[in-house]
């Protein structure tokens, strides 16, 4: 695919700004009505999904010429997928893709972030996003008595993931994943320092080489294994496992699953039982890539018809993924089931949750603009009268936790995974 | 052209360097609009020079000055959904008014709101409900802009209680296209933004008239809008994700869709319906946009179209009622009332709104209006709209009754898309006094002869209107439509030029999309 392919969606925008809030149905007051964090912080109609979608088209017809300005307007977006959800919600398009496809244009002419470059750079070496040696890669997992499946045969394959193998403050939840998969019982291995990256950053900041290149070698690996389930703690690798590779054609003929989805089933079939009170009450932040991003990827292949000689229709129909089917329950049945635990909601949640700030490549090359966008959401965290922000995704506790500290209040954040553990 | 570096340094100075661009990928972006394409085969405008984002009064009020000393035109924009956003002439700057966002002030006793420019429908909507109240918002949806100053005709799905822009209008602040403020109504003479017409001076027909001027008398910074009763929750609770949300309703607010025999009993029924004040949206809601409200994509839409058409298209002319009550006795009493008139007019409901969730579901997509790109933009078509005059509802009726006989023709060549010729979207209001109705008409853009078949459509209906005296057209913007619909309509035209005049002696409004002074 290219960004041609997408002409038709980039002319057919109708510029009805929807992309820049929730879906109306769902605004409930004044506050937490914008959803694209782009627009919200960079206020020209260019930074929201329609003016990319005009800018590329712009682009595409000659009209425009590449600038730096342009480039960053391209990259400062967390490639969030809010836009998509909302002119989804009354439009066929797929405005998301068109900002896939304009971004993988600048790499594929030469129009790179000086961070970004650093970064892909670091992972043609070694194999991470986080520029840490590959030797250091297993470290967070010193001491754990599990499995290493690249020696042993293993039911269940746990991929920590870049964020979590390199951020050393995180290392607890990735730790208490696993134990909790150990005290259920779960025949469970972890690949160590061979474990490499997914891809799915890169395949974001407009690297989709990388993406083949990293699906590739990890559906080798796990084929070796002969695992039979994936399970990650990252909401952005299980993105990338479960729809990314998918969507490339590279499907994994092992069952993906987040975290939260294997203990909520481990929950039901009694194998953890969470007895211990934890009197907090929080509140539970989406993160995008197991939330709107995470439902299964819809392959599609066909052509737009013309019905009665005037509209347009997909033949054969396409099935359009709006953001209805993302994983929103698993995390919050498992908050739901903490004895003492009360879960309060924010405004921005499942499909229209306000982003974490980090995706999309924003934490490396404009960490101001990701540490601004986190503190709208702290904010709205505290506006629900929670005592602990709740999440499930390494690179969203990141960028939640650098604002939590910005704005010095007392606001505690956790993994979902930290919580089960503190019940058990 | 690009400006003078003084000019742009003078207006950097007012907005600071964040706020002020002349990047040629966002002046594409502003210069994009869907409906030019049909037009020019271009979807892009002519490029402003600059685009501006100004935060306060005081800073429109001194960019409009240096406008008018460096000679250059402003035009300002709300959400900016729709052709009319676009500029006519070159030298031009763009004023962005997304910083000024703040609703001031909710008056629950003196039933009124004030707000900026970039509050939106929805988000004024969800503070007034939590206070029993709600506002009029627009057909086109709750994404656009909550000043009755910007929507181009106001009206919208549930007029018939929350009546249109011209009438909701209360105090206004305006900065000229000079930058003089001038404060209307009872802001005017410091007493508070309650009422339009004084103590103050009350220019509302000169500042907004029959249509608002697309910005090209001034900016207005903010204004008050007269708000109304709402019998729901103070927060409607909205379960599932998108697109299938199902909202919680009382019982006491419910909704049918009754087709009538004929044009005449629909009309009779419209006016009943007003002015027995039982409704709280009487909204003509066509039966091609019913269908694409209800599904969640195109093609069930078009299903849906040709699975109720048999029931509603073929059988007459149809209206959505929403009917609202605070109590059981007064909700029964609405029922009845409307029952009977549904009885004396030969009225039938369509079954699938008396199911329990679609009603829900549809009752909601009105009040909080969501879905007006749905309804228009879904299959990728080119949505126009013929017609439109504000006048009284036997008046609108005879407009959508032509719109529908000329459409007929087009459909059967193949040209427009087949609605049924019954796609004309309006609703009576002020209690029954006064209607609107646009005959909206879907063409393929791609398709020159579809495109052909859009003008023809346009034309004939303007003619129309001219021949039969049939008012001015909404979408009769510049100079060649006022010149042409003037001389029928009370030589408004020349009104309107001596009142641009007036205001705007340098010409610094940028008044292609009104009118401009040139005779
Ligand atoms: C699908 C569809 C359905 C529609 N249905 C309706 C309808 O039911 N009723 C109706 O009235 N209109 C309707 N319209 C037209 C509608 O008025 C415009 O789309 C309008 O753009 C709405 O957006 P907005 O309120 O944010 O105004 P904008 O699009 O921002 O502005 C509209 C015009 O007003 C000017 N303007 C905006 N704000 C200011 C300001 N503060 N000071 C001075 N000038 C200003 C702009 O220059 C522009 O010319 C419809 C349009 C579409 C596309
Ligand atoms: S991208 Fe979609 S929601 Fe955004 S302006 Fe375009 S059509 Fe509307
Ligand atoms: S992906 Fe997110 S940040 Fe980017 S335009 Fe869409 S909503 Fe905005």
């Amino acid at each position: 695919m290219t960004l041609e392919d997408c002409r038709e969606d980039l002319e057919w925008c109708s510029r009805c700004s929807m992309c820049k809030f929730i879906p109306m149905e769902v605004i409930s007051g004044y506050d937490f009505a914008t959803v694209c964090p782009s627009i919200a912080k960079y206020n020209f109609h260019s930074y929201s999904a329609g003016g990319k979608l005009n800018m590329a088209l712009a682009m595409l017809d000659g009209r425009i010429d590449y600038t730096d300005k342009l480039v960053e307007m391209i990259y400062q977006c967390q490639i969030c997928g809010a836009c998509d959800v909302s002119c989804k919600y009354n439009r066929d398009m797929e405005p998301l893709e068109a900002l896939y496809e304009f971004r993988m244009k600048c790499v594929g002419d030469g129009q790179l972030v000086p961070a970004h470059m650093i970064v892909i750079d670091g992972l043609k070496r070694e194999d991470n996003m986080m520029g840490g040696s590959k030797s250091q890669r297993g470290d967070w997992a010193k001491g754990l008595d599990v499995k290493d499946i690249t020696a042993e045969k293993v039911e269940v394959y746990f991929h920590a993931g870049c964020r979590y193998c390199f951020d050393k403050e995180l290392w607890p939840a990735a730790r208490g994943a696993v134990g909790l998969l150990l005290k259920a019982g779960v025949d469970v291995g972890i690949m160590g320092k061979e474990e490499a990256c997914c891809g799915g950053r890169s395949y974001e900041i407009g690297y989709q080489g990388e993406l083949t290149k990293y699906a590739e070698h990890n559906m080798e690996m796990l084929k070796v294994a002969g695992v039979k389930i994936l399970v990650t703690s990252c909401a952005d690798c299980y993105y990338a496992f479960k729809v990314l590779y998918h969507k490339i054609g590279k499907k994994l003929d092992v069952e993906v699953l987040h975290i939260t989805e294997y203990l909520e089933r481990l929950l039901k079939e009694g194998k953890l039982k969470p007895a211990k009170k934890v009197p907090m009450v929080v509140t539970y932040h989406d993160p995008c890539h197991l939330g709107r991003m995470g439902e299964p990827w819809i392959p599609w292949e066909g052509v737009r018809t013309k019905g009665s000689g005037q509209f347009v229709l997909h033949e054969p129909p396409k099935e359009f993924r709006r953001g209805t089917h993302g994983i929103y329950e698993p995390p919050r049945n498992i908050l739901k089931s903490i004895p003492g635990l009360r879960l309060v909601e924010m405004v921005r949640i499942r499909e229209r949750a306000w982003c974490c700030g980090a995706g999309g490549g924003v934490i490396d090359a404009f960490p101001d603009f990701a540490l601004w966008t986190a503190l709208e959401r702290v904010n709205e965290a505290k506006s629900t009268g929670a005592e602990a922000i709740v999440t499930a995704c390494p690179w969203c506790k990141r960028s939640l936790s650098d604002a939590i500290e910005e704005s010095g209040d007392g606001l505690r954040i956790y993994d979902v995974v930290e919580i089960l553990e503190q019940a058990i | 052209m690009a400006l003078s570096r003084d000019a742009y340094q003078a207006l950097e100075d007012i907005v600071g360097a964040d706020n002020i661009t002349e990047e040629p990928a966002i002046l594409d972006a502003y210069a994009f609009q869907w409906g030019l394409k049909a037009f020019t085969g271009n979807p892009f405008g002519i490029r402003y020079e600059a685009v501006l984002l100004p935060g306060s009064t005081e800073e429109v009020q001194a960019i409009v000055k240096a406008c008018n000393k460096h000679k250059i035109k402003f035009k300002a924009l709300s959400t900016g959904w729709g052709p009319m956003n676009t500029t006519g002439s070159e030298g031009t700057i763009q004023l962005d008014l997304r910083r000024m966002n703040r609703i001031l002030e909710i008056n629950e006793k003196a039933m009124y709101a004030v707000v900026e420019s970039y509050v939106i429908s929805a988000q004024l909507q969800a503070e007034l409900m939590k206070r029993g109240l709600t506002c009029n918002i627009i057909s086109a949806g709750s994404n656009t802009s909550a000043l009755p100053l910007a929507g181009l005709m106001g009206c919208g799905p549930t007029s018939v209680s929350t009546s249109y822009s011209n009438r909701n209008i209360l105090g206004v602040e305006w900065v000229l296209p000079t930058g003089e403020i001038l404060r209307l109504g009872s802001l005017g003479s410091g007493a508070g933004w309650f009422c339009g017409d004084g103590p103050g001076p009350s220019l509302r027909g000169i500042m907004r008239g029959y249509k608002v001027p697309l910005g090209g008398l001034g900016v207005f910074t903010k204004a008050a809008t007269k708000v109304y009763h709402w019998p729901g929750p103070e927060v409607v609770q909205v379960e599932g994700a998108s697109p299938g949300y199902t909202p919680e309703l009382p019982d006491t607010i419910t909704a049918h869709y009754i087709t009538f025999p004929s044009w005449d009993k629909f009309t009779e029924a419209g006016y009943k319906i007003g002015e027995s004040e039982i409704a709280m949206a009487c909204d003509k809601l066509p039966p091609w946009m019913l269908s694409l409200n209800l599904t969640e994509d195109g093609r069930e839409g078009v299903q849906l179209f040709s699975k109720i058409r048999s029931q509603t298209v073929d059988k007459g002319i149809s209206v959505l009622v929403v009917v609202g009550a605070d109590s059981q006795r007064e909700f029964d009493y609405k029922e009845k009332v409307l029952k009977r008139i549904t009885s004396e007019t030969g009225g039938e409901f369509l079954p699938l709104v008396e199911e329990p969730a679609t009603r829900k579901k549809l009752i909601w997509h009105r009040v909080r209006a969501t879905t007006g790109a749905r309804e228009t933009f879904r299959l990728m078509l080119d949505q126009g709209a013929s017609f439109g005059a504000a006048d009284s509802w036997e008046f609108a009726v005879s407009e959508a009754k032509e719109g529908a006989k000329l459409k007929k023709k087009y459909i059967e060549k193949g040209l427009i898309m087949d609605d049924g010729a019954d796609n004309a979207w309006g609703t009576v209001y002020e209690h029954g006094h006064m209607g609107h109705m646009d005959e909206l008409f879907l063409t393929d853009p791609t398709n020159p002869a579809s495109r052909q078949g859009m003008f023809g459509f346009m034309q004939e209906t303007w003619q129309v209107s001219l021949e039969k005296s049939l008012g001015c057209h909404q979408g009769v913007m510049g100079d060649m439509g006022h010149d042409l619909f003037g001389p029928r309509t009370s030589n408004y035209h020349l009104w309107a030029r001596k009142i641009k005049k007036t205001f705007d002696p340098n010409g610094a409004s940028e008044s292609s999309r009104y009118i401009t002074a040139e005779e």
